[in-house]
């Protein structure tokens, strides 16, 4: 949906400026003296000044609490994944509880469970590397990078059971394009 | 009609060397867009290797020959009003070119293929040669020293009529009248230089340190501390070569509007806090770099919307006194720097929109980012560039130059909104191809179809460009004759 909107608003506001240039490229043709038409500008420009102004305020404070990022506040995760990536191909640790002990067997096939709220704990083993989680629709569903020397924790919860691609997103050599996997939500 | 803005004969034909060879680059490089294309297409077959290599060479030719380009349109322009080196400018020139050069060999020959932004430790990491990892380096570092020169050089000759807080324009946050005016395209040249002359710094001590890891393997650095310089370099260069764009608009379309362009309190407020922002708003590259302090997240995204404040309120209305009801007659150079800065604002809006972070959990290394800075870059700056080489060489050939904005504009606007489809259609940015089996099938399908269409309207767009080529490089014979008569 995100995706769509944004799409939308670009695609929107796209056609605008195109018309406004349009407009003014039209407009200029006529003659009037600049003491007439500056004042009058000015006039809309501070009222547009305002309405920009607001307008970046509202969307600032609306999409600030929509981050991925945990805070102090973020609920536990039931489930936690582990995950490295290595040139070139994706490791998963086995599944793990809320508190980091192991409820799949080690060497198993990574099945997650639909409807838990889980983590993925994120790491790279030696260049960048980004985990791009997507569904079987090609959506991106959500992703965060793997940096070597750091874990990143990604909150994720899988509404529907399948099978869910895992592309590499962040550039990463020769065959960054054939870094992907896939998981099995059930 | 020739230059007659009393520049001297080597500004002028410092000016024109350097804008020519920008010329011959450009059309390579976007040749090597096209194979990339073609390549993603499965049109024509081209390995990985090939492709990663030619890939680091267009982005790294492209940064680097766009702002060379902003940086001699700008040097020209505010040679007007002060007097930078022009030994200098020639040292440079070689510079530059062993730089350019030193990239070729380690992408092309050396395979060196880490992309333009040789995220650490990516270059030390995997499958190129290791001379080539030294020489890209050691070429980067020829540039960065060129560059850095330039701007600190520009400074001086700024600073040296205008005083330190004068080439800021601060005299207009004082009371009364100001002894001498500021004129606009110098203060925003100014602001430009020093955003550029701190951050090509940072990127002068990132390369050192890749040196050294280069002469010493053992070496290891923080990833994301060198993800951070890096970002803080090159997204201020890449903005400061739009403004240097801008820069040359406010000096250039008042002749051909007839109505003053000049600094103020406003307009000074303006680029000052331009300058603020853009160091400020390269934090937006690492929003999915989740160990990056969030309150540098928060900071990115502030930035990166309040940027909008100055371009609109103060650039665009200012566009607008300018040609609104001016009687301006629409030839070529004005009417392509127009429709430029239109390319600017329309790539601003998809930029934005990237930096909301909530967005850019969905957009972040899609097809988007290629979509939103090839915008900015292709039918915004370059737009402005050419506008000003096709005034500057003196150019009539008003009907060919007509003929090939509308060209360009159509294979622009087409190759771009294949990056936007794809970034919509979640497609990764810089996969030298689509397998199948492998992504999910919508991914394979759109990326190659996309890919198609975006080398189509590529083609189109080289031939716009070379009809454009030809408007100046038909003029180049009287405009060297009239520079060898001149003073």
């Amino acid at each position: 949906m995100t995706i769509w909107f944004a799409g939308v608003v670009t695609l929107l506001g796209a056609l605008s400026i195109f018309v406004i240039t349009g407009w003014l490229l039209y407009a200029a043709g006529a003659t009037e003296p600049a003491e007439s038409v500056i004042p009058r500008l000015y006039l809309y420009r501070g009222r547009y000044f305002v309405g920009l102004t607001a307008t970046i305020i509202a969307l600032l404070f609306a999409t600030f609490s929509v981050i991925p990022y945990q805070t102090r506040t973020s609920a536990e995760p039931e489930y936690i994944i582990p995950v490295t990536g290595r040139l070139w191909l994706w490791e998963f640790g086995p599944l793990q509880d809320g508190d980091g002990n192991p409820v799949q067997a080690e060497g198993s096939a990574l099945v997650v469970p639909v409807g838990a709220p889980l983590e993925f704990h994120v790491t790279a083993a030696d260049v960048n590397h980004s985990f791009g989680l997507y569904n079987v629709d090609g959506e991106l569903l959500t992703q965060t990078q793997a940096m070597p020397g750091y874990e990143n924790r990604l909150a994720y919860t899988f509404r529907e059971p399948g099978t869910y691609h895992v592309l590499c997103l962040e550039y990463c050599g020769l065959a960054h394009h054939v870094m992907a996997t896939t998981i099995t939500a059930e | 009609m020739t230059d007659d803005a009393g520049q001297t004969k080597s500004v002028r034909l410092w000016t024109g060397t350097y804008s020519i060879t920008v010329l011959i680059v450009f059309v390579v490089l976007v040749l090597l867009g096209l194979v990339m294309r073609l390549g993603q297409s499965t049109a024509v077959e081209v390995s990985p290797n090939f492709f990663y290599a030619i890939m680091t060479l267009h982005g790294l030719g492209m940064a680097g020959v766009l702002y060379t380009a902003g940086y001699a349109m700008s040097w020209y322009t505010v040679s007007k009003y002060v007097r930078p080196s022009i030994g200098l400018m020639r040292f440079n020139f070689l510079l530059i070119l062993l730089g350019v050069v030193g990239l070729i060999v380690a992408t092309l020959i050396g395979r060196f293929g880490p992309g333009w932004y040789m995220l650490y430790p990516l270059p030390f990491m995997t499958t190129w040669p290791g001379w080539s990892i030294g020489l890209a380096v050691i070429s980067v570092m020829l540039l960065g020293v060129a560059w850095l020169l330039g701007q600190l050089d520009l400074l001086r000759a700024i600073a040296g009529r205008y005083g330190l807080g004068g080439m800021l324009g601060w005299q207009y946050f004082g009371k009364g009248e100001v002894s001498e005016d500021l004129p606009p395209s110098v203060l925003i040249v100014a602001i430009s230089m020093v955003a550029g002359a701190a951050t090509t710094i940072v990127g002068a001590v990132m390369l050192m340190l890749y040196l050294a890891q280069w002469l010493a393997p053992e070496l290891q650095f923080n990833a994301l501390l060198m993800k951070n310089a890096v970002f803080l370099f090159g997204h201020t260069l890449v903005n400061i070569t739009m403004y240097c764009g801008i820069a040359v608009v406010y000096e250039l379309l008042p002749s051909f509007t007839g109505r003053p362009w000049k600094s103020n309190a406003i307009v000074a407020l303006s680029w000052n806090c331009v300058l603020l922002l853009v160091l400020v708003a390269f934090f937006h590259h690492l929003y999915m770099d989740f160990a990056q302090p969030v309150a540098f997240q928060w900071f990115g995204q502030v930035a990166s919307y309040v940027s909008a404040i100055p371009a609109t309120v103060v650039t665009i209305f200012g566009v607008v006194a300018q040609i609104y009801r001016s009687g301006i007659r629409w030839s070529f150079a004005p009417l392509i720097m127009i429709l430029g800065l239109m390319g600017w604002i329309v790539g601003g809006l998809a930029a934005v929109i990237d930096s909301t972070i909530a967005v850019n959990v969905f957009f972040h290394n899609t097809m988007w980012v290629p979509a939103h800075f090839h915008t900015y870059f292709l039918v915004g700056f370059v737009f402005i560039l050419f506008g000003f080489i096709y005034h500057f060489v003196g150019s009539q050939a008003e009907k060919t130059a007509k003929l090939s904005l509308v060209t360009m504009m159509a294979g622009g606007y087409g190759f771009l909104l294949m990056f936007y489809l794809a970034g919509i259609e979640s497609v990764p940015r810089r996969f030298a191809s689509y397998v199948s089996g492998l992504l999910p099938s919508s991914v394979v399908e759109f990326g190659q179809i996309s890919a198609a269409v975006a080398a189509a309207c590529v083609t189109v767009f080289i031939v716009g460009l070379l009809m454009y080529y030809t408007t100046v490089f038909r003029s180049l014979g009287t405009w060297s004759a009239n520079l060898r008569a001149g003073d």
